[in-house]
């Protein structure tokens, strides 16, 4: 059983979060007593899942703690406003996704870069990163994702990585589940490409 | 379904399977402890930039500004009509035949000198009138009266009667 103890200004309380479910979370949030431990539970229940699926497509530790964080914030600011209509996960997974993709294309603008440069500079700060720490296999491997399309990225890495369903990632990026296994096909066919070359 | 799936990136697992498979990515130690402090601190810089108070006084600020814009725009609009505003010239006319005793002739020349296009259009209604009346009626002729008509005339006029047979 996951437990954490979470400080406040002038309690300590311990969290469970396995024993709520999301419509658990979203009925705290909804109510003004319970707003800030409703949050809480959110945050310990998806943060290291979010912090992973962006940390995967922007590489860097600091871009991804900044992109997370912000992401939280949105959250924060939008969950009233959440119908319902979708998962909650799956619409965290949607505003996390939007936010990494948003930063890579505002880092091509901002230095003018063309996207094969991109993707080198992505693969340098991915050799040069302290908190990276794969063997040669999964260096390779890294790179051979690195020189993906940002959307073929992002359904590869929430499939092999996340292990996330077709369902889920159609619901994340709305989008059809045929365009979806037809693009991860293509992903693993460029990577596999990639990696009998090198 | 699922199997075919699963077949599709079989040969990158199998790749994969000769890794070390320790986590690639790390993060710094209790990153995640202080994760959601660090969130909290995040929403409430936003929701209190408005209480900061240079950020409230720069806001009253701009709202004075605009609020002096827009008055400033609203007291122009009606002066700038009211210039624009064309007074018919009949209007003119007719203050001008009313008060033509009260202008001396400076205000005269000034007026004239001002718009010599309305003077010029008096004129020419003038003439227009006068023309169109003389059209219109025939010149007058001693048929068009009867007897007693110049019998009645001539009586006013002072003559007697059988004076004016000697006319």
């Amino acid at each position: 059983m996951y437990c954490r103890i979470i400080k406040g200004t002038n309690f300590i309380f311990k969290i469970d979060h396995l024993q709520f479910t999301d419509q658990d979370i979203i009925d705290k949030i909804n109510q003004p007593e319970t707003v800030n431990y409703g949050f809480n539970l959110l945050m310990d229940k998806y943060q290291e899942k979010v912090y992973w699926v962006i940390r995967r497509m922007v590489i860097e530790h600091d871009a991804a703690d900044d992109i997370a964080q912000e992401t939280f914030v949105k959250v924060w600011k939008n969950i009233r406003s959440f119908k319902g209509d979708s998962k909650l996960y799956t619409w965290i997974y949607r505003i996390a996704t939007n936010e990494a993709l948003n930063y890579l294309r505002k880092k091509k603008k901002r230095f003018f870069l063309p996207i094969a440069d991109v993707e080198h500079e992505l693969t340098t700060s991915l050799e040069s990163d302290t908190y990276y720490t794969g063997d040669e296999i999964q260096l390779k491997l890294q790179k051979a994702i690195l020189t993906l399309p940002e959307k073929q990225r992002l359904v590869f890495n929430m499939k092999y990585f996340e292990e996330l369903k077709f369902s889920e990632i159609a619901e994340v990026m709305q989008v059809s589940v045929g365009s979806l296994k037809a693009q991860y096909h293509h992903a693993v066919k460029k990577i596999e490409k990639f990696l009998k070359a090198d | 379904m699922k199997e075919e799936n699963s077949n599709i990136d079989a040969g990158l697992k199998e790749f994969t399977n000769n890794s070390s498979g320790r986590p690639e990515f790390k993060t710094p130690e209790n990153y995640f402890e202080g994760f959601q402090k660090r969130v909290h601190s995040k929403v409430n810089d936003s929701e209190s930039w408005l209480r900061a108070p240079i950020m409230r006084w720069s806001v009253i600020g701009v709202g004075c500004v605009l609020a002096v814009i827009t008055i400033a725009i609203s007291k122009s609009t009606p002066q700038t009509a009211a210039e624009s505003a064309e007074i018919p010239s009949s209007e003119l006319l007719a203050y001008f035949s009313n008060n033509i005793d009260e202008l001396d002739e400076y205000d005269l020349m000034e007026m004239y000198a001002e718009d010599t296009a309305l003077n010029l259009n008096i004129i020419q209604q003038d003439t227009t009138k006068v023309e169109k009346e003389k059209i219109s009626k025939p010149p007058v002729s001693i048929d068009d009266f009867s007897e007693e008509e110049i019998y009645e005339y001539m009586l006013d006029e002072g003559y007697e009667d059988g004076d004016w047979d000697n006319l």
